[in-house]
């Protein structure tokens, strides 16, 4: 077991290797500089000497082996757009209200998703499993900006129950999650119920109503276990994608979070941000692969590691 | 081997037939489904609007500059009376900040929204298709080049990497396009192969390979038109997703330049800034991406349930 979670960190960081080269690649193609668009006006020594400072000067293999000698120290560099911030620090303030988010729509996603999809499964083809199929069908595909719009349009400018953004108490935290957690809610409404259904209709609950066992012994002792085993997989690799942020989100509800920096450390060409959050992005997205393949090994000892 | 005997007595004969009859029942299943129903009717009516929202198709002969046929007015014919107006009999959906009828921006949106979408699957498909076959029939280093190249690939943020190919390559239509095509072949490519290495190893296959069949053949008269069904599929399930890639990258100023109109560079342009106040600068178009979404993920679904063998009639 410790061999092979050792294995896979090897071919992550083959794999970040690899990500951190093409992205390197790929951001210092993209035409302009951090200073091209400056407001101030530099003189070109300037501009040098700033660009010299940053080790811009430099050709892009170079910059690449520093900036690499640089992580190894676990230094990620200075931001651009934040020249007093590291990108590690700048990372460290605003992923908090990011990862705060993030984990509040994880709980409602699960919260509302996960019994939605059992009572669909265990009332199916009746009225509720309709209207939750139907809920799940437009949460499913309306974008997330789509419901912020319409829940503050509703809510908040029509209704007036809720500040329309902004991130200081409770009362803010409401229509973000609800227009973040909608699509979680709907996927994962979806697949609880065909994992459900199918558990159902498995022989050994046939058995178990022959038995006589009551329905509530059916359900969580041979249904469920049987049926959100396989759900780890399917949840697993939503976590990353919601705890990392949404630009949209962010933007249309003015949250100060780590969200709206893919977009201007991109606009800025902050190549360090850039670089930082790319390879946040892999690592956590490697290590939720990894911690829920090693999770249903502990959850279903029919799987072994090969 | 009692299976492979019946497999042997079954499949030479009727196998021309037995494919004509899946599709067949395929529309069958597909049209008894009331949500594919609706979707297609969505679907359609998008369709019909992005279409015929000028007389493109005949301008040319006569010798002029198309002209609004379902919107209203060209969707950079500024008024300067009805700034910001709201909905009106004049102006159904308002008008924008600029005094531009959000109607006939709607409209013309939709030739922009769908074509992209339509087109960047098809492109997807046109790498991904050939790439996931070349991997999933030749296997070994080929495979492992391809598929350690998709994984790389898949581990980029889809936005991110689209957001870097729009600033390489500057916001236009065709550069959305492009992006969006290299983002999307992934999952194409993937399906491709999985179907690719199950089938290859199917007796009919090797059957085939025994009476001679070139490779060829085999590849594109015996493989292919099994694989083909979740490939479909996923295609029609992959519109949606570049309508709402599209809407993103335009949300964030890389996408369609104005003053073309993009649904989702109404959103992020006019929209947000001023939902406080005029509020159909952000609903209609907000409105338009859900429901173009709705629509073609109705139709994939029922795509997917009716081209599945294994959904047993009447479940």
């Amino acid at each position: 077991m410790i061999r092979y979670i050792l294995t896979r960190l090897l071919g992550l960081l083959f794999v970040l290797l690899v990500l951190s080269m093409i992205t390197f690649w790929l951001m210092h193609g993209v035409p302009g500089g951090p200073w091209a668009y400056g407001q101030q006006l530099m003189s070109d020594q300037q501009l040098e000497a700033l660009k010299a400072r940053y080790g811009l000067d430099k050709p892009v293999w170079q910059q690449y082996l520093i900036w690499l000698g640089g992580v190894v120290q676990l230094d990620f560099g200075m931001s651009f757009q934040h020249p007093d911030e590291s990108v590690a620090g700048l990372i460290g303030r605003t992923w908090p209200v990011t990862l705060h988010l993030g984990l509040l729509t994880i709980l409602v996603a699960f919260g509302v998703g996960v019994p939605l999809g059992i009572i669909s499964a265990v009332k199916q083809n009746t009225w509720v499993d309709y209207l939750a199929t139907l809920l799940s069908i437009f949460g499913f595909v309306t974008p997330h900006f789509v419901w912020g719009i319409l829940f503050i349009l509703t809510f908040a400018l029509y209704l007036k129950w809720l500040p329309t953004g902004g991130w200081e108490g409770p009362q803010y935290w409401v229509l973000p999650v609800l227009a973040y957690a909608f699509a979680p809610i709907a996927m994962i409404a979806r697949y609880t119920r065909a994992s459900v259904v199918e558990a159902l209709r498995a022989d050994h609950v046939r058995t178990a109503r022959a038995k006589g066992l009551s329905e509530r012994s059916i359900m969580s002792r041979h249904v469920l276990r049987n049926a959100l085993i396989p759900m780890v997989t399917v949840f697993g690799p939503l976590i990353p994608d919601l705890i990392t942020g949404s630009i949209f989100i962010e933007a249309i509800f003015r949250i100060p979070g780590l969200g709206g920096y893919w977009v201007t450390s991109t606009f800025d060409r902050d190549y360090p941000m850039i670089i930082g959050l790319v390879m946040l992005w892999a690592v956590l997205i490697a290590l939720t692969y990894l911690i829920t393949d090693v999770l249903y090994v502990f959850l279903d000892p029919r799987v072994r590691i090969r | 081997m009692a299976t492979a005997e019946l497999d042997v007595a079954n499949r030479p004969l009727p196998r021309t037939l037995r494919r004509r009859s899946l599709y067949r029942d395929a529309v069958r299943r597909f049209f008894r489904n009331r949500l594919s129903i609706v979707g297609l009717i969505i679907v359609s009516v998008l369709l019909f609007a992005a279409i015929f929202a000028d007389d493109w198709f005949v301008a040319p002969f006569l010798g002029r500059a198309p002209q609004p046929l379902i919107a209203h007015y060209g969707y950079d014919e500024a008024f300067v009376g009805p700034t910001g107006a709201f909905p009106s009999a004049d102006f159904w959906m308002g008008a924008d900040l600029n005094g531009r009828d959000e109607w006939s921006r709607i409209v013309y949106g939709a030739r922009i929204s769908l074509s992209i979408a339509i087109l960047s699957q098809f492109f997807a498909l046109l790498i991904g298709l050939p790439m996931g076959a070349l991997a999933g029939w030749r296997g070994g280093k080929v495979d492992y080049v391809i598929m350690r190249f998709v994984d790389i690939m898949s581990a980029l943020p889809v936005l991110l990497l689209a957001f870097l190919i729009m600033l390489r390559m500057g916001a236009s239509y065709w550069n959305v396009l492009l992006a969006l095509s290299l983002t999307t072949w992934i999952e194409i490519c993937r399906l491709t192969r999985g179907q690719f290495l199950t089938l290859r190893e199917k007796e009919f296959v090797e059957a085939s390979r025994a009476v001679g069949s070139r490779t060829p053949r085999i590849v594109f008269a015996q493989i292919l038109p099994n694989a083909l069904a979740p490939i479909i599929v996923s295609v029609t399930l992959g519109i949606p997703r570049a309508i709402f890639a599209e809407a993103a990258l335009s949300f964030l100023g890389v996408g369609i330049n104005p003053p073309t109109p993009s649904w989702g560079q109404m959103i992020g342009r006019e929209g947000i800034a001023n939902m406080t106040y005029f509020w159909h600068l952000a609903f209609f178009p907000a409105i338009m991406i859900a429901l173009t979404m709705l629509g073609f993920t109705l139709v994939g679904d029922g795509l997917r349930d009716a081209l599945d063998p294994k959904m047993v009639e009447g479940k």
